[in-house]
C-alpha cells in the first residue's frame, strides 16, 4: 500500500473490492462518530482520532480503511459542511499519526442543535422556509427529477444505475441529496466565522 | 439617523452658511421644504449632505472657491436619538467630531444600515437622474437596487452571488449541453481508456504467435536435453569401468601376497606399541633396587654410634614453673621499694580525715562509710527538707488571706437589700423596644394628610365635575382605549372630509375648465338648410345657363353661384363638427359630475359618522367635551388612586397603634407579676425605664450571691492545702529518723540535724579515696613476697633432682644452669630421631623399586607364553609379521570398496562378474567416439536457450495480460470518480435550487406588504386614476403594472413620463416606509423631482411626503415659490427654510 493516501491508495482499493478475493492486507470499515454535545473544532478532531485508535486496535488486517461518517445533534453541523476539504485533511492527518490507518471519504450526517429562532439572521428565515415540507413540495421535486434526468442522460452507460434502479429508489436518494443540499448550501451561505 | 443642523461650512459656493432643520416636533411632520431660485445653492446643498455621509468625492465638482483643501462639511446628526456634532474635510481622517478628533466612519454606515453611497443615492437622495435610473432598475428587479428593495431591508441581498459561485461550481462539473465540463473531461478520459484497451485488443494475435514459438523451442529444448543426458550416462558407464580394472589386478596381487603367512597367530595390537617401553621398564628398575639398598646400610652405621643424657632429657618441659616464678620474683624486687611509699601517703591521708571528723581513735575506719543508698537518701531527706518547710510557711499565710476574703464577702451580702425576681419582664421590654409600631404610625400620619391633600387637589381639577371622591368611584365613564378609538375615528374621519373636500374642489376646477373650452354656437340649423337649397339650385341653374350657351357671362354667373354653394357647404360641415366637440364635453362633465356625486356621499358619510362619535363623546360626561375626555379621565383616575392611597395610610394607622398598646400591657402584666407597681408609669418610656431598672437590680443582687460562693470555695481550698503541707512535715520527720538509725550517725544523738548531716556526709565521700588505696597497697606487698620465695623453693627442688644441689650459689644462677643441661639434652635427641627418620625411609624405598620391577616382569612372561618364544629381541619380530598380514587384509578389503563404488555393485564377487571380461581398449575407443557427440548437444543446447530469450522478449514487448488488467482498474478509477462528483453535483443543485425557491418565496412575504405601501402612494400621487400597483409573471419572475382607474393594466414602460415619475416615487415611498419598519429611518432628501408633475399630483405627493414624514425625515428641496404655498395649505406643520442667493 502506498505511503499516502494518494490515487494510488485508491487504485489499491478498487482493486481490492473489484478482485474476487478480499485479500487481509486491508481491511474496510465504516466508523461512525457521534459529535453530539461537541462544540469546537479540536475537539471534534479528537473524537475523531479516538474513534480511529478504537477501530484500528479492534481490526485484524495491518491497513485499515476506514469510511468516517459524523453524526450527532453539534454547533458544528454548518462548519462541517462548509469546510469538507479542511475536515477530509485533518481525518487524514489523525490516520496517518494513528498508523496503519487510511481514510476513504468523510460523509457529514450530523444536524444542528435546535437553535431559538434568531429573529435578526435572516438565514433562519431562510432555514425555516428551505427545511421539511419545502423540501418535499411536489414543484420542487418535479424540479430535482428534471435535473436527475438531465444528468442521467449525459452519464456514461457504466454509471446509469447510479441514481437507482426504480422511480421509488430514485425519489429516496433525491429526497436524501436534497436535505443534504439544502444544509450544505446554508452552511456556506452563512458569512459569520463561527456560530458564537 | 436625522438631520438637525447643517453647515456649509466652506464648500461650493457656500462660506460659513449654516441649515438648521431644529429638532423633531411631537406630532408634526418631519417634513422640511428649502426654497430657493435657481443659483442659490440647492443642488450643492444636496451634494453636500451625501458628502458629508459619504465622503469628498475626489473629482469634487464644487473646489471652485474653495479648494480641496479648505473644502469643510459640518453638521448636527441625531444618532439613535442623540444629537452629535460631526465635521467633514477632504484631506487626511476625513471624518472629525466637533472638537476635530478623528471619529470612526462606522458609526455612519451603522446609522445607515451599510448602505453604500450607490445604494443611498438611488433610494432615499434623488434627483432627476437617480429618481429615473433607480426606478428603472427597480422595476427590472434586477441588479442592487431591486434586490435593495426588495431584499436588503432584511440583509439577505448579498445572499444571490454566493448561490451563484455555488451553482458555478455545479455546473463545472456538468451543464446540459455545456463544454469543458468534469464530466466530458472524465468521460473523454473513459473514452481514451477504452480506445487503448481496444489497441492491445488487436496485438493479441501477434501474441498468441509468439507464444506457440516459445512452446516449440521450449519442446526442442526438453527433447535435446534428453539425447544429451543418454549420452553422458554412457560416456560416464564407459568411465567407470577403465577406472575398475586397474583396481581388480591390485586386488588379485594382494591376495597373492597374503596366501605364505596365513599360518600366523594373533597378538593383541597394543604389544607392538608397549614392547620398547617395557624393554626400557625392566632395565631402570632394576638399577633403581641395587642403589637402594646401599642407603639403607649407610643410615643404620649412624644410628648405631649415638648417645643421650635421660635424665635432664625428662625435665625438658618441667621447666616451665621455674621460669615463670624467675620472672615475677625479677618483677618484685624492681617494684616493691615505690609500693612501700605509696602506702605511708595514702595512711596519712586517712588519718587527716578522721581528725576532720573527729574519729582518730577508730579502729576500723571503713566501718564509718555509709553504703550509697543510705547516702543517697540521707541527701535526698536534707533536700527535701527545706522544700516542705518552705510549702509550710505559704500555706499557713495563703490561708490566712482566703479567711479574711471570705468573711468580706459575707459582710456585703448581709448589708445588701432584698431583690426582685426579673421573670417575664426582661422578652416584654425587648418586644416592647424591637416594634417598629413608632415610626409605622408615624409615617402613616404623615401620608394621609398627604393623600388628604391630593385627593383633595385633584377632586377639584375634575371641574366642571363636582362630587365626594366616593361619587366618582361610582361614576360611569367609557374605557379610556374606547375614547382613544373614537378619537381616532373621528380624526380619520376628519381626514377624510378633507380628502373629499378636496377632489370635489378639484373635480369642479376641471369642469370649469371644460366648460370654459366650449367654443359658441354661429350658426342656425333649419333656416340654412332652405337657403342651402335655394344656392345649391341656383348653381344648378347656372349650370345647365352654361352649357346652353357657352358664353361669358354665364360663365361669370356659374362660377359666382358656385362660390356661394361652397361656402355654405363648408360652413354646415364646421358647425357640424362644433356640436360633436359640444357633445363630447357635455359628456366629460356629467362623469365629472358623478365623480363628484361620490365624492359628496362619500363626505356626507364621514361628516355624519364623525358628528355620531362627537355626540357619543361629548354625552360620556357631563360638562366635559370631547377633546377635554382623556385627560379629564386620567384626572379620575389619579383621584381615585389618591383615594385608596388615603385608605391604606388610614388602616395603617390603626394597625400600629394597636400593636402599641398590646405590648405595652404586656410589660405591664410581667411588672406587676414581679412585685412592681407600674400604675405610676402612664407613657411607654416611662415603663421602658422602670422596667430597665428593677432588670439591672436584679442582676447586682445575682452577683453578690456569686462572688460570696466563690470566696468559700477559695477558702475551702486553702485549708486543705495547709493540712497537706503539716502531714507532708510529720512524714519528712520519721522518715529522718529511721535513716539515721541505720548508721553511725546515731552516734550523734541530738547533733545529727540535717545541716550538719549534709557536711559530714562530704567528708565522708573524701574519706573513701584513702581508705581504698591503703587496702590495695597492703595487699599488693603481700602477693610480690611469697612470689620470691615460692621461686627458690622450685629451683632447690629441681636441682635435687639432676643432682647439682650447689648451696652456693643464688636462686637465679642455679635456675640458668640447669636451663642450659636440659637445652642441651634437647638437642642430642633431635639429631638421633634424624637418624632413624632416615633409615627408615631407605627401607621404604627399597620396597617401592622391587614392587615396581614386577608388573613388567609379568608382562614379558606372558609374552613369552602367548608367542612360544623367550626373549623381548624375539618377540619384536613375531609382532612385525603379524602386522605385515593384518594391513594385506586391509588392502584388500579397501580395493574390493573402491571396485563395488566403480561398477555399482554389492559385492566384490558381483563387481567381478559385472566387468566380465571388459576389454579396456574397446572401451576407449567407443570413448574417444562419444565424446564429440556430446559437445554437438551442448552447443545446441545453447542455441535454443537463446531462443527462448529472444521469444520470451518479444512477448514482453507485445505487452502481456496485466496491461489489460491496469486499465481496467484504470477505467473503474474513473467511474468511481463519476459516480462520485455526480452525487455532488446533484447535492449541491438540489440545495441551491432550494435555497433560489426559499429566497423568492422569501421576497414573496416581504414584496406584498411593500407592494401594498406602494400601490397605496401610487394610488394617492395619481388622485385616483390609477388603482394601484400589481405583479404579472414573466419568464424572469414578475414585473409590476400600474393599473389604471378604467380598467386593464399597463406596463411601466407604457405609462406616460410624468405618470412613471410618480411610480418611482411611490417605490421610493414605500422603500422609506418599509425601511424604517424593519431598520431604522433614514433622510430622505429630493431635489425638485415634481417638474413633470401637475399641480393636483404634485398636492397629493407632497402628502405622502408628510406620511414618510411622519416616520422619518423627509428634506425637499424646490425653485417654485407655489410648491410652498401649497405645502403650508396641504401639510399643517411643514417647515420652510430659504436659501438665499450665496453673495
Amino acid at each position: 500500500v502506498a505511503r499516502n493516501p494518494t490515487e494510488s491508495q485508491t487504485a489499491e482499493i478498487t482493486q481490492l473490492f473489484s478482485g474476487r478475493a478480499l485479500t487481509s492486507v486491508a481491511q474496510f470499515e465504516r466508523i461512525a462518530v457521534d459529535l453530539t454535545g461537541i462544540e469546537n473544532w479540536p475537539a471534534m478532531v479528537g473524537a475523531v482520532e479516538a474513534a480511529l485508535h478504537t477501530a484500528r486496535s479492534a481490526a485484524s488486517s495491518p491497513q485499515l480503511v476506514a469510511r468516517l461518517a459524523l453524526t450527532g445533534a453539534s454547533a458544528l453541523d454548518w462548519r462541517l459542511r462548509r469546510d469538507p476539504d479542511l475536515l477530509l485533511a485533518e481525518a487524514q492527518a489523525r490516520a496517518a499519526a494513528t498508523g496503519g490507518c487510511w481514510i476513504d471519504r468523510v460523509q457529514v450526517a450530523t444536524v444542528p442543535l435546535a437553535s431559538t429562532p434568531d429573529t435578526a439572521d435572516p438565514l433562519d428565515d431562510l432555514r425555516q422556509l428551505m427545511s421539511g415540507d419545502a423540501l418535499r413540495d411536489e414543484g420542487y421535486r418535479a424540479e430535482l427529477a428534471d435535473m436527475a434526468a438531465e444528468l442521467q442522460r449525459a452519464l456514461p452507460p457504466e454509471c446509469r444505475n447510479l441514481l437507482g434502479q426504480s422511480p421509488a429508489e430514485l425519489a429516496t436518494l433525491m429526497d436524501r441529496l436534497a436535505d443534504d443540499g439544502a444544509a450544505t448550501v446554508l452552511a456556506r451561505l452563512r458569512r459569520m466565522p463561527e456560530p458564537r | 439617523m436625522r438631520v438637525r443642523r447643517l453647515d456649509l461650512t466652506r464648500y461650493g459656493c457656500f462660506t460659513d452658511h449654516s441649515l438648521d432643520f431644529g429638532p423633531r416636533l411631537d406630532g408634526e411632520p418631519d417634513l422640511h421644504l428649502v426654497y430657493g431660485p435657481n443659483e442659490a445653492g440647492k443642488s450643492t446643498a444636496f451634494r453636500a449632505l451625501l458628502d458629508l455621509l459619504y465622503g469628498i468625492e475626489n473629482q469634487s465638482p464644487f473646489d471652485f472657491l474653495h479648494s480641496y483643501a479648505t473644502m469643510r462639511i459640518g453638521a448636527c446628526l441625531e444618532l439613535e436619538g442623540q444629537p452629535r456634532e460631526l465635521v467633514r474635510v477632504k484631506n487626511g481622517q476625513t471624518l472629525r467630531d466637533g472638537l476635530g478628533q478623528p471619529v470612526p466612519e462606522a458609526i455612519l454606515r451603522v446609522a445607515l444600515d451599510g448602505m453604500d453611497r450607490q445604494a443611498y443615492r438611488s433610494m432615499f437622495s434623488l434627483d432627476d437622474d437617480t429618481l429615473v435610473s433607480g426606478g428603472e432598475s427597480i422595476l427590472a428587479s434586477k441588479g442592487d437596487l431591486g434586490q435593495m428593495l426588495f431584499g436588503t431591508s432584511a440583509g439577505l441581498s448579498d445572499l444571490a452571488p454566493t448561490l451563484l459561485g455555488i451553482r458555478q461550481e455545479a455546473d463545472g462539473f456538468f451543464r446540459p449541453g455545456g463544454h469543458g465540463t468534469g464530466l466530458k473531461e472524465l468521460k473523454n478520459q473513459l473514452g481514451a481508456l477504452k480506445e487503448e484497451r481496444e489497441r492491445i485488443d488487436t496485438l493479441a494475435s501477434r501474441y498468441r504467435q509468439l507464444m506457440q514459438q516459445r512452446h516449440l523451442v521450449v519442446g526442442q529444448i526438453e527433447a535435446v536435453t534428453a539425447e544429451r543426458q543418454t549420452c553422458e550416462d554412457r560416456l560416464d558407464q564407459i568411465r567407470r569401468r577403465l577406472a575398475a580394472l586397474p583396481a581388480l589386478a591390485s586386488l588379485q596381487r594382494r591376495q597373492a601376497a597374503l596366501e605364505p603367512l596365513a599360518g600366523l597367530g594373533t597378538a593383541p595390537e597394543a604389544w607392538q606399541a608397549a614392547l620398547p617401553l617395557l624393554q626400557q621398564q625392566i632395565g631402570e628398575t632394576t638399577t633403581a633396587v641395587a642403589l637402594a639398598k646401599a642407603a639403607l646400610d649407610e643410615a643404620t652405621k649412624q644410628l648405631e654410634a649415638c648417645t643421650q643424657d635421660l635424665p635432664a632429657l625428662a625435665l625438658k618441659d618441667g621447666l616451665g614453673l621455674m621460669q615463670q616464678l624467675g620472672a615475677r620474683h625479677q618483677t618484685a624486687v624492681l617494684d616493691l621499694p615505690s609500693r612501700r611509699q605509696d602506702l605511708a601517703a595514702a595512711e596519712a591521708a586517712m588519718h587527716g580525715c578522721l581528725l576532720r571528723l573527729n574519729r582518730v581513735g577508730e579502729a576500723s575506719p571503713e566501718r564509718l562509710l555509709p553504703d550509697t543508698a543510705s547516702a543517697a537518701t540521707l541527701r535526698r531527706a536534707v533536700a527535701s527538707h527545706a522544700a516542705n518547710a518552705a510549702n509550710l510557711a505559704r500555706a499557713t499565710e495563703e490561708n490566712a488571706t482566703a479567711l479574711q476574703a471570705h468573711e468580706v464577702a459575707v459582710q456585703t451580702v448581709a448589708e445588701a437589700q432584698p431583690a426582685v425576681e426579673p421573670g417575664a419582664i426582661e422578652p416584654a421590654l425587648h418586644a416592647l423596644r424591637d416594634s417598629d409600631y413608632g415610626p409605622r404610625a408615624r409615617d402613616a400620619g404623615r401620608r394621609e394628610r398627604q393623600s388628604a391633600d391630593t385627593l383633595t387637589d385633584a377632586l377639584a381639577a375634575l371641574a366642571p365635575w363636582t362630587g365626594s371622591a366616593d361619587e366618582l368611584l361610582a361614576l360611569a365613564v367609557p374605557q379610556a382605549a374606547s375614547v382613544q378609538a373614537w378619537l381616532a375615528e373621528l380624526d380619520h374621519q376628519s381626514l377624510a372630509m378633507r380628502a373629499a373636500r378636496s377632489a370635489i374642489d378639484r373635480l369642479e376646477a376641471e369642469a370649469e375648465a371644460v366648460r370654459q373650452a366650449e367654443p359658441t354656437a354661429g350658426f342656425s340649423d333649419a333656416t340654412d338648410m332652405a337657403a342651402l337649397a335655394a344656392l345649391r339650385s341656383a348653381r344648378e341653374a347656372g349650370w345647365a345657363e352654361l352649357r346652353r350657351r357657352l358664353d361669358l357671362p354665364s360663365a361669370d354667373a356659374f362660377e359666382v353661384a358656385m362660390r356661394q354653394d361652397d361656402l355654405a357647404a363648408a360652413a354646415r360641415v364646421a358647425e357640424a363638427r362644433r356640436q360633436a366637440r359640444h357633445e363630447e364635453i357635455e359628456q366629460a362633465a356629467l362623469r365629472a359630475a358623478a365623480l363628484r356625486a361620490d365624492e359628496q356621499a362619500r363626505l356626507a358619510e364621514a361628516s355624519r359618522a364623525a358628528t355620531e362619535r362627537r355626540t357619543m363623546l361629548e354625552g360620556a360626561v357631563d360638562g366635559i367635551g370631547a377633546e377635554e375626555l382623556l385627560p379629564w379621565l386620567t384626572l379620575r383616575e389619579r383621584a381615585l388612586d389618591q383615594r385608596a392611597e388615603l385608605r391604606q395610610a388610614r388602616r395603617d394607622t390603626a394597625e400600629a397603634a394597636t400593636d402599641g398598646d398590646r405590648l405595652q400591657q404586656e410589660l405591664r402584666t410581667a411588672l406587676s407579676q414581679a412585685g412592681i407597681d407600674a400604675a405610676a408609669a402612664v407613657t411607654a418610656e416611662a415603663l421602658v425605664v422602670l422596667a430597665t431598672t428593677a432588670i439591672r437590680d436584679a442582676a447586682a443582687a445575682k452577683e453578690r450571691r456569686d462572688r460570696m460562693a466563690q470566696s468559700a470555695d477559695i477558702l475551702a481550698q486553702r485549708a486543705k492545702a495547709l493540712r497537706n503541707a503539716d502531714d507532708a512535715m510529720d512524714a519528712w520527720g520519721a522518715a529522718w529518723q529511721a535513716t539515721l538509725d541505720r548508721s553511725w550517725l546515731r552516734e550523734l544523738g541530738a547533733q545529727a540535724t540535717p545541716e550538719v548531716v549534709g557536711v559530714l556526709l562530704d567528708e565522708l565521700a573524701a574519706l573513701a579515696e584513702p581508705l581504698r588505696s591503703r587496702a590495695d597497697l597492703t595487699g599488693r606487698i603481700e602477693a610480690m613476697e611469697a612470689d620470691s620465695q615460692a621461686f627458690a623453693d622450685e629451683v632447690a627442688r629441681i636441682a635435687a633432682m639432676l643432682g647439682m644441689a650447689d648451696v652456693a650459689a643464688t636462686a637465679p644462677e642455679q635456675a640458668h644452669r640447669i636451663s642450659e643441661r636440659v637445652a642441651a639434652a634437647a638437642r642430642i635427641a633431635a639429631a638421633e630421631s634424624k637418624l632413624r627418620e632416615k633409615v627408615s625411609q631407605a627401607r621404604t624405598a627399597l620396597s617401592q623399586v622391587e614392587v615396581a620391577l614386577r608388573a613388567p616382569e609379568q608382562q614379558a612372561a606372558d609374552m613369552f607364553a602367548q608367542l612360544g618364544v623367550n626373549s623381548l629381541l624375539a618377540v619384536g619380530e613375531a609382532l612385525g609379521e603379524i602386522a605385515r598380514r593384518d594391513q594385506l587384509l586391509r588392502d584388500i578389503g579397501e580395493a574390493g570398496h573402491t571396485l563395488c563404488d566403480l561398477l555399482g555393485q554389492a559385492t566384490v564377487a558381483a563387481a567381478v562378474a559385472a566387468l566380465g571380461d571388459a576389454d579396456a581398449i574397446a572401451l576407449k575407443a567407443e570413448q574417444v567416439a562419444l565424446l564429440p557427440q556430446a559437445e554437438a548437444l551442448d552447443a545446441r543446447l545453447r542455441d535454443l536457450h537463446a531462443d527462448r530469450g529472444r521469444a520470451e522478449d518479444a512477448i514482453a514487448a507485445v505487452g502481456g495480460d496485466d496491461a489489460v488488467a491496469r486499465l481496467e482498474t484504470q477505467r473503474r478509477l474513473v467511474l468511481l470518480q463519476i459516480q462520485d462528483r455526480a452525487l455532488d453535483h446533484l447535492r449541491l443543485r438540489a440545495g441551491v435550487a432550494a435555497a433560489q425557491r426559499a429566497l423568492r418565496a422569501w421576497r414573496e412575504q416581504h414584496r406584498s406588504s411593500m407592494l401594498d405601501a406602494a400601490s397605496e402612494a401610487f394610488r394617492v400621487i395619481t388622485c385616483g386614476a390609477y388603482r394601484g400597483l400589481g405583479t404579472q409573471p414573466d419568464r424572469n419572475g414578475d414585473i409590476l403594472v400600474a393599473l389604471p382607474a378604467t380598467g386593464g393594466s399597463k406596463a411601466a414602460t407604457a405609462l406616460s413620463k410624468g405618470c412613471r415619475f410618480q411610480l418611482y416615487l411611490a417605490l421610493r415611498a414605500a422603500g422609506h416606509h418599509e425601511f424604517a419598519r424593519l431598520r431604522q429611518p433614514v433622510p430622505f432628501v429630493a431635489d425638485d423631482i415634481m417638474e413633470t408633475f401637475d399641480d393636483f399630483r404634485a398636492e397629493e405627493s407632497l402628502g405622502v411626503f408628510a406620511g414618510m414624514a411622519r416616520v422619518g425625515q423627509v428634506i425637499y428641496l424646490t425653485h417654485h415659490k407655489h410648491l410652498c404655498d401649497m405645502a403650508e395649505r396641504k401639510v399643517p406643520g411643514v417647515r420652510i427654510h430659504q436659501l438665499v442667493p450665496a453673495a
